[in-house]
């Protein structure tokens, strides 16, 4: 599993691996109930602190996307849809109206928005119906 | 709860009528990297030789794996790992040959790596140590500490004169070690950006007192530089924010820089303010914090 | 540990020792005249071997200093290593010394000499001055180890220090004394020489362990 931290952007480590790795969940990169890297391992790949590591994988499972099992290891939430659809709505109506204020601030209009949501969502798409897809 | 592996309270070192530190309280847990930083005569190498037992302290405590370290007996002076940049072993000795020579201080002596680091640092086949060159003479000094087992590494820019691959290789070994159980890293460098990716924690010193100390994460969730277009009062963002800096750019423009950003308050004290057009607010790494904390400039305003 | 120790500290005494024992037991060997324990020449010599052997024994440099004190090895231990490599290496000029003799090597250099083989018993009385001169050397040396390092500012120490120093002039004064009496007075050195043999491992004893307490809390400025 890899993902690129960008160092000079001044987000948190924490905050682009936990997006890098839902990413890879909802694309299915990331197959449920696959192991993921133990900490070590994380460590040694991305080459970040393990402290850092255990806080991505906190993270992870606190918001469900994965499970910690004792003495185990990490391993991506077997069933993904474990809320109803109106909560998952509530769940990201912040993220969405953040990134729609952006946008109106930047002069973006409501068909320009339209576009760039059906880009991302097919590019998503995309990469979970490729046949290849493993989760490493 | 993690071991403590380094313990200060108000630790202060004076020297005739220069306060080098200046109550300094510091705490290192188990599994911790700590980024020990500071400008050139912040009082981070007295500190550092006050937690190795090479100066004594003029008030407050210090206590490492437990103990005073000017008390510690034979076997927990072996816990400890020190390279310093002042450092040098006698001259005479090929890397090979100090490895030889310092293994017999440390019983949990890993010669394995010791092997490895002697190839990836190229060291194998080269002269005595007085011919090395800056880097060549940094690598081994780095070497030697890092095949202790330590339970405690302790590096005064230890990279310094260090070409990349080398300080890639050493920061691969230090996150090896961190990743043991009950170990701890201190570790104190300018080269920040190496230490953005490696330390879990900061402490910040100028001229000898505490500026900032905590969690890297946490401080690049809130640390935020904020550039106003219109006028912004201070009192107006102190009220809601733990502010840093200050400073009317121009006529109109302010910047700002806060230690707790959040979204929510930035959104709601923009739409009062200055309109949320007129703001903007940039994250920061650790070389933008550093020198934004660190700059003697007469935006700063006191820190809370 | 102590093998690494010893590595290090060989490979800066050496080349002096060396030196200094060549000097020493060339004189014993080559000097025409009877050997006597009113030697003040062998005296001289040993005491500054002594002293210069001490001082180079427990020098560093800056950097390697802070390298020594960073080991896994307590300073005492290291102080000990030390003090007993000193140790060892003034017995073993003593005992050269006395093998030189004793073997009657100065009796075949100088077989046309006026003094045969009957002289050779007594010339082990150079080994007095040599042994006393030597262990004063050393002991002013450890002393002086206070002083250096004692020196940085520090206010606490500095009354430590104002007391050594009287009792370093009364040590110095008194071997001067002791060893002024001693040269002119050869037949009834002997006496002098217990007494003598006396003060000087006492000079031994407390400036061993002011060094040792000195060593145990000096700074590193490195």
């Amino acid at each position: 599993m890899y993902i690129h931290i960008d160092y000079n952007s001044g987000k948190p480590i924490l905050h682009q691996a936990v997006e890098q790795i839902k990413w890879q969940v909802v694309s299915g990169k990331l197959l449920p109930g696959s192991k993921l890297p133990s900490i070590r391992e994380m460590s040694r790949t991305l080459q970040i602190n393990p402290t850092t590591v255990v806080r991505i994988y906190k993270e992870l499972a606190h918001q469900g996307v994965i499970v910690l099992r004792q003495g185990q290891g990490a391993f991506v939430s077997e069933s993904s849809q474990k809320q109803s659809k109106p909560e998952a709505v509530e769940a990201i109506r912040d993220s969405v109206r953040a990134a729609l204020v952006e946008g109106l601030r930047l002069g973006l209009e409501k068909d320009d928005l339209d576009t760039l949501m059906n880009e991302e969502y097919h590019k998503i798409k995309a990469n979970q119906d490729e046949p290849d897809n493993h989760s490493d | 709860m993690n071991r403590t592996i380094i313990q200060t309270e108000q630790l202060t070192k004076r020297f005739g009528e220069k306060i080098a530190v200046d109550g300094l309280d510091l705490r290192v847990e188990a599994g911790s990297i700590l980024g020990f930083l500071g400008a050139n005569g912040a009082g981070k190498t007295t500190t550092i030789r006050m937690l190795m037992g090479h100066l004594h302290p003029t008030g407050g405590t210090v206590e490492v794996l437990g103990s005073d370290p000017w008390q510690q007996n034979q076997s927990q002076r072996q816990k400890t790992a020190y390279v310093s940049e002042n450092m040098d072993i006698p001259g005479y000795l090929t890397p090979a040959a100090a490895i030889k020579l310092n293994r017999r201080f440390y019983p949990d002596w890993d010669q394995a790596l010791a092997e490895k680091l002697l190839e990836e640092f190229e060291l194998r086949s080269v002269g005595a140590y007085r011919s090395l060159s800056k880097g060549q003479k940094r690598k081994t000094c780095i070497l030697l500490a890092l095949c202790q087992n330590a339970e405690l590494l302790i590096m005064d820019e230890p990279a310094s004169g260090l070409d990349v691959t080398a300080r890639r290789t050493f920061i691969r070994q230090v996150l090896e070690i961190a990743c043991n159980e009950g170990t701890a890293v201190f570790l104190s460098s300018h080269l920040l950006s190496d230490l953005e990716r490696t330390v879990d924690r900061v402490t910040l010193l100028d001229e000898g007192r505490l500026i900032l100390n905590g969690h890297l994460e946490d401080f690049k969730v809130g640390i935020r530089k904020i550039h106003f277009d219109v006028p912004v009062s201070l009192e107006q963002i102190a009220e809601q924010f733990k502010v840093i800096r200050y400073k009317k750019a121009s006529e109109v423009e302010t910047v700002v820089t806060v230690l707790d950003y959040d979204e929510q308050r930035f959104d709601a004290f923009a739409a009062e303010h200055s309109g949320t057009e007129n703001a903007r607010c940039y994250p920061m790494n650790l070389e933008d914090m550093f020198v934004e904390l660190t700059r003697k400039s007469e935006a700063k305003v006191q820190l809370p | 540990m102590n093998k690494s120790i010893l590595q290090i500290e060989l490979r800066k005494i050496l080349p002096f020792y060396i030196t200094a024992l060549v000097v020493i037991i060339s004189y014993v060997l080559f000097w025409p005249k009877p050997l006597m324990a009113g030697d003040g020449i062998i005296a001289t010599a040993g005491f500054l071997q002594g002293f210069i052997i001490t001082w180079i024994v427990f020098r560093d440099a800056p950097a390697v200093e802070c390298f020594l004190f960073s080991r896994g090895i307590t300073r005492q231990r290291l102080f000990w290593n030390r003090w007993w490599l000193v140790a060892v290496l003034m017995i073993l000029m003593l005992i050269i010394a006395a093998a030189v003799i004793s073997a009657g090597l100065r009796c075949l250099i100088f077989v046309n000499g006026p003094w045969h083989p009957m002289v050779k018993w007594y010339e082990l009385n150079i080994l007095w001055p040599l042994g006393l001169a030597s262990v004063a050397g050393v002991s002013v040396r450890l002393f002086l180890l206070l002083r250096d390092r004692f020196l940085k500012p520090d206010k606490m120490l500095s009354t430590i220090r104002r007391v050594w120093k009287y009792i370093l002039l009364v040590a110095a004064v008194g071997s001067a004394v002791l060893l002024g009496r001693v040269i002119p007075h050869m037949e009834i050195a002997i006496d002098y020489l217990l007494i003598a043999s006396f003060y000087v491992a006492g000079l031994l004893i407390l400036s061993t362990a002011t060094a040792r307490s000195c060593f145990l809390n000096m700074e590193i400025h490195t």
